[in-house]
């Protein structure tokens, strides 16, 4: 089993942020922590958290192999093109370490427009149709996709993903498992987050139940406070977890990183 | 113009020298050549570097370009067409397989490699975001450079790009402004309970980008500044008129907004001190220059620039 750091990106000192993620983010990868996420838009509309994004970009720059992940993004609030482009930047930057975790449930008031599309009505379509369109533009010379939500024909978008790779996507909850199978076939991870540990048994349950065999390849990670690290190494060991992340509300220094890993 | 140890000097002060080029993700331009391009431009004596946006692009467009001809140099008060035209129509400059990175994280990473030099968006589609996230961005960009990214913004001119990022472009303009009172709504704390921004950082300021009335009317009431592209000093004195009297309806004066003449450079590099005297005389507060520089050529241009601005030895 792997750990990993989740944070919201807000200094817990008086220096510069980009100092203190730069700080961090070395000292975890020195440390092997195997990957770094920043919060899903839920949690930081509601925090006074600096963007998720150019968090993980600063993240990027201060280290070479640590996996970076999205633990909540919302494709319902985002227009397509100008995601794949930030998500394509971020990938750039890192050398292709980004992986992106969606969430596909209705989208809080407070990240939609007033006059804004209705994309509420249906927002897993809608995420759906702009994940889609979003592999295109990274994948695709001329970007071409008829949906929806998204219309496009003979699109350049540059750069690409780094080997105009689809991103690994990872699903956050079971609710809307099986619409996004049927939209998309498969995912490559599944995001328990913030749960307890029967809750977590119940969401591997229904990801067996729905997948088959095949849950084998989804990989799990859960993300649990930092302070209950410790606490549920056994447990998702036992669960079968692939990754198990410690979740600050800042951005840890690297005694809090030892922690997690004493 | 007049030059000192302080720069080019115009009318009210320092007339800070902004170049406008491009970070495309391609192999040449990669991080080490960012890196390199902005301490080059830094140590010459320029004060920022300026990017356009485009979030695609198109082998062909029905939509036609609106800045195809830049004023010479050597005259300014003549304007010289600079891009292709097919058919009688203008298009955007731009190689056949042109990229750009995302604004944002290309000012975060420009500024990590200077200590002085400014970032800015020349100009970011506006419309295209949506603004409950941009506010967040925006902050975040100006926390991550320490406030040195300069957040101008347009309305874009291809009807192709707005559809497929799923904004409607006929209403363009409107949004804009919204957007605008949207994010200035966000960032002074009148949110209501919808969403938290991070606190004590100043957010950028806001440039219009643009020269039509509605721009113009727009920079003087609701922007922290005006950025249009390719004017004749004549035309940038006309549009100057506009903006102070639209300043003056809101009770504000030339001294609450920050101008920059941007311009694509035509004719010779010993050559642009005359128009940049010629804007510098008019009072602005920047001059943007768009010479379409390469991975090879760079530094010597940039060397050129500044010894016909003067700029060596500047300091901020």
């Amino acid at each position: 089993m792997e750990f990993g750091i989740a944070c919201a990106f807000g200094s817990g000192s008086t220096g510069s942020l980009y100092d203190a993620i730069q700080t961090g983010a070395r000292a975890a990868e020195e440390l092997g922590f195997a990957s770094w996420w920043a919060l899903g838009d839920r949690e930081v509309l509601t925090s006074s958290a600096h963007d998720p994004t150019l968090g993980l970009h600063c993240v990027a720059r201060a280290t070479r192999t640590i996996r970076l992940g999205l633990a909540g993004d919302l494709p319902s609030v985002r227009a397509a093109a100008v995601r794949a482009k930030q998500l394509a930047s971020l990938d750039w930057f890192s050398d292709g370490r980004v992986e992106l975790g969606i969430d596909v449930d209705e989208p809080p008031q407070g990240l939609l427009e007033d006059d804004g599309p209705a994309d509420s009505v249906d927002s897993l379509g809608t995420a759906m149709d702009r994940l889609a369109a979003m592999e295109a533009l990274w994948t695709r010379c001329r970007g071409e996709v008829r949906s929806d939500t998204v219309t496009f024909a003979g699109a350049i978008a540059l750069p690409k993903t780094v080997g105009e790779r689809r991103l690994p996507v990872h699903l956050r909850g079971t609710k809307a498992l099986r619409r996004v199978l049927e939209r998309r076939g498969h995912i490559d991870g599944w995001l328990a987050w913030r749960v307890n540990e029967g809750e977590l048994r119940n969401g591997l349950g229904e990801l067996a139940d729905v997948l088959g065999a095949d849950a084998a390849q989804v990989r799990k990670t859960w993300f649990v406070d930092a302070g209950e690290t410790g606490a549920s190494r056994e447990g998702a060991a036992a669960a079968g977890v692939d990754e198990l992340v410690a979740v600050f509300e800042h951005v840890p220094g690297a005694d809090e990183l030892r922690k997690v890993i004493a | 113009m007049s030059t000192n140890s302080a720069g080019v000097m115009g009318s009210r002060g320092r007339v800070r020298i902004g170049l406008v080029d491009l970070f495309d993700g391609s192999e040449k331009r990669n991080l080490d050549f960012m890196t390199e391009f902005a301490r080059t431009a830094e140590a010459s004596g320029f004060d920022g570097i300026w990017m356009p946006e485009h979030v695609l692009f198109f082998d062909e467009y029905d939509s036609v370009y609106p800045y195809p001809e830049a004023p010479i140099a050597a005259n300014p008060d003549v304007k010289e067409q600079h891009n292709k035209v097919v058919d009688g129509k203008a298009e955007v400059e731009s190689a056949p397989e042109q990229g750009l990175l995302d604004m944002f994280q290309t000012a975060v990473a420009v500024c990590a490699a200077t200590t002085r030099l400014r970032f800015g968006s020349s100009v970011l589609l506006l419309p295209l975001r949506n603004p409950r996230l941009l506010a967040r961005e925006a902050l975040t960009v100006a926390e991550l450079t320490g406030d040195r990214f300069d957040l101008g913004v347009g309305v874009g001119w291809s009807a192709e790009e707005f559809e497929a990022c799923e904004s409607d472009f006929t209403v363009r303009g409107k949004r804009c402004e919204r957007l605008i009172n949207d994010l200035k709504t966000a960032w002074s704390g009148d949110r209501g309970k919808r969403s938290s921004l991070p606190a004590g950082t100043t957010p950028p300021r806001v440039l219009i980008g643009g020269h039509s009335r509605a721009a113009v009317r727009r920079a003087g009431t609701v922007a922290d500044g005006w950025y249009p592209w390719n004017l004749t000093p004549a035309e940038f004195e006309e549009g100057l008129e506009a903006l102070d009297r639209h300043l003056a309806t809101a009770g504000r004066s030339r001294d609450d907004v920050h101008v920059i003449a941007g311009f694509r450079a035509v004719g010779e590099i010993a050559d642009l001190s005359r128009i940049v005297a010629r804007y510098a005389e008019l009072g602005v507060d920047g001059v943007n220059i768009s010479l379409r520089m390469t991975e090879d050529n760079y530094a010597h241009v940039m060397s050129e620039v500044a010894d016909a601005l003067e700029l060596t030895g500047s300091d901020a």
